[in-house]
């Protein structure tokens, strides 16, 4: 980077701007390598009893951390011990040095800092993770096996959805419409919505219905954190409301008996009462999201008769069981038809189901 | 393909780091949260999960949702963003002051005389040497911009005179914010044009473009975090207000408290303006020189991937 935009070439206008000042030594641009060598001497020379220390230090710093710029080889590290250093807080060399480190993650516990960059398109997979850094060896198994899973749960979608139900009475036509949402129900009380996302065969109907489902039961989540961030305000405890609010989601991450010791939640002081308030959303959020039961579900997802006309039928009670008792068995039935499929759904489906 | 910088104006930022009404923005100096026996990155730092989505390419957190997908996944509340709707997530730093890109400066001191141009300026300095002193890369009258990152503004309307001085008596008088109050009291019809030309907003790419990787060193396992979100860590853990977490002394607002003098307060606020300046390489490779530049490699290679990196790193804000 060329620092020319620095400079300011035409003298004549700092004249039509009407500075008031005595004019330049002749000699200007030949002392200025001689003066600029012992800059730091002049400049507390210059300002002595003028300004403070901190404030010297600070004019200094500055000077530095632009030079830094302009020339260091590791600009953060040259920089961050000048700002740090100048904080009234630090005084000894080695906090210094610790703190600068452990802004930079150099402190070498658990991170380092890369020092090139990567290619935007080398996010690490879960399954990279999964084996290189959490030790979970059957991470690529169970993807293998979620991909199966998916591909047999779109064909059997497929199969579903292009059934022609011409012929068929309106009785059994409707008992065959239910199988499409009686299936997704199922697979969401099971805690195997995951394979259902993103299903291209899943007619757009259902499709917008998983997706709407989806949004609401995060939606439901956070109206919890909201309630939870209200009940800390009624108790006088904004700044631990702001932070349930700033977290969301992630502040039901953490279990009750943890967050008074945990360092990231040290400056809320948390009290004994506030844990007690803390469990008792807590169960309440537990049981909203980590549990779906068919009843919650089948709210959210709805037999499709007649979209033009509107017509819609929920799936309750002894309806619902029904007809998660027919997917199952077309399903079933379905799987044997192909070794693999049959194979798959006994290890995977049966098991979790 | 030509290829050129913008700087942003904060108004470009927001547009950036808005979405359907939500503010986008990084107020924690964390990134990701190790100790459990998953990733998790944290809610308001620099791979923020609502922000930027799952920190893995193909499946949430929790690990139930494993595509991508447009609705958060019901357990952990994260989406799976496709690389491009990826690219597409920015956030925003909030400063608690504003700064010069110095890379507008010879603008910035256009508009500056301009506004000035009927004022008799006086500088109150403690020599008559601006270079000397090391308010001016050149020229001892000349105006560098370390005398607006850190100097005072008085402005008196009757003998239309504008003192610029180093000695700091008030704090609201002083750097850009100063020069604003004068602007907005006397000069109302520049105050749009300024404020285009500083920022307060400092742009935080999408976090696919700096993704974490995984790497060993002496046998013990260690994540690799990538430059750029260091650099913001190290913006939000400096200048931020909010984030107070732990037991460090680096919070903006917590040096403040500290400092006795306005003119402590208004020199240590300079220094991180210095930083944010000086650090420009850090946030873009557009910067570096001959063979090290970004653009050098983007010409070689004209990918329809690279097409868009360009126009994305090309918009930084700084």
């Amino acid at each position: 980077m060329n620092d020319d935009f620095l400079l300011d070439d035409d003298d004549s206008e700092l004249n039509e701007a009407g500075y008031y000042q005595q004019p330049p030594p002749e000699d200007e641009d030949d002392a200025g390598d001689e003066e600029e060598s012992s800059e730091e001497e002049l400049t507390t020379k210059e300002y002595d009893g003028k300004l403070n220390d901190f404030e010297l230090k600070c004019i200094l710093g500055y000077d530095d951390i632009q030079k830094y710029g302009k020339s260091s080889e590791d600009f953060m590290m040259d920089a961050l011990l000048v700002i740090v250093g100048t904080n009234p807080y630090h005084e000894s060399s080695k906090t210094i040095a610790d703190i600068t480190r452990s802004v930079l993650g150099r402190n070498g516990h658990n991170r380092v800092a890369n020092t090139l960059y990567t290619a935007e398109d080398t996010t690490l997979t879960g399954v990279d993770v999964d084996e290189d850094f959490l030790d979970k060896e059957d991470s690529k198994f169970n993807q293998e096996f979620t991909e199966e899973a998916r591909r047999m749960i779109a064909d059997f979608i497929d199969y579903l959805a292009n059934r022609d139900l011409s012929k068929d009475s309106v009785f059994s036509r409707n008992r065959k419409l239910r199988n499409i949402p009686a299936l997704i129900i199922l697979l969401f009380s099971s805690n195997l919505y995951g394979l259902i996302v993103g299903i291209e065969t899943l007619p757009k109907v259902y499709a917008d219905q998983v997706d709407n489902a989806f949004n609401i039961i995060t939606r439901r989540k956070q109206d919890i954190v909201e309630e939870l961030a209200r009940a800390y305000e009624e108790r006088g405890r904004q700044i631990v409301a702001d932070r349930v609010r700033r977290m969301g989601i992630a502040w039901f991450e953490r279990e009750p008996a943890e967050i008074r010791v945990l360092a990231e939640f040290a400056d809320l002081e948390l009290t004994y009462d506030d844990v007690v308030l803390y469990r008792e959303y807590r169960v309440k959020f537990t049981n909203s999201s980590k549990t779906i039961t068919q009843d919650y579900i089948s709210d959210l997802i709805e037999v499709v008769i007649d979209p033009e006309a509107g017509i819609y039928e929920r799936l309750k009670d002894k309806t619902r069981s029904e007809a998660i008792a027919d997917v199952k068995q077309i399903w079933k039935q379905w799987a044997t038809e192909n070794a693999q499929d049959s194979e798959l759904a006994k290890k995977i489906i049966w098991k979790s189901i | 393909m030509g290829i050129s910088l913008e700087l942003l104006t904060d108004e470009d930022i927001l547009d950036y780091s808005r979405e359907a009404g939500e503010d986008h923005v990084l107020t924690s100096k964390s990134d990701l949260n190790l100790k459990y026996d998953n990733i998790r990155p944290i809610v308001g730092g620099c791979y923020d999960p609502v922000i930027f989505g799952s920190p893995f390419a193909d499946r949430c957190i929790c690990g139930k949702i494993r595509q991508p997908s447009k609705s958060p996944c019901p357990n952990c509340g994260v989406r799976v963003y496709s690389k491009e709707e990826a690219l597409r997530r920015f956030a925003r730093i909030e400063l608690p002051f504003y700064y010069l890109n110095d890379l507008r400066f010879d603008i910035f001191k256009q508009k500056f005389d301009t506004i000035f141009k009927d004022t008799k300026i006086i500088l109150n300095f403690s020599g008559d040497d601006l270079k000397r002193l090391g308010y001016s890369a050149r020229g001892a009258k000349k105006m560098g911009i370390k005398v607006f990152d850190m100097c005072q503004f008085d402005y008196n309307p009757d003998t239309k005179e504008l003192t610029v001085s180093e000695f700091i008596t008030d704090e609201s008088k002083c750097s850009y914010e100063g020069i604003m109050k004068i602007i907005e009291e006397y000069f109302p019809e520049h105050l749009t044009e300024y404020k285009k030309l500083i920022n307060r907003y400092y742009l935080v790419l999408p976090a696919v473009m700096r993704p974490f990787t995984l790497t060993y060193r002496d046998g013990k396992k260690l994540m690799g975090t990538h430059k750029l979100s260091i650099w913001y860590s190290s913006i939000i853990w400096l200048c931020c207000v909010e984030d107070k977490k732990g037991a460090d002394k680096l919070n903006y607002e917590t040096v403040m408290e500290s400092l006795k003098t306005p003119g402590e307060r208004v020199r240590y606020t300079a220094l991180l303006r210095a930083y944010l300046n000086a650090g420009k390489k850090e946030a873009t490779e557009l910067l570096n020189t001959s063979k090290e530049n970004l653009a050098r490699e983007l010409y070689a290679v004209r990918t329809k991937q690279n097409f868009w990196y360009v126009k994305v790193t090309n918009r930084l804000s700084t």
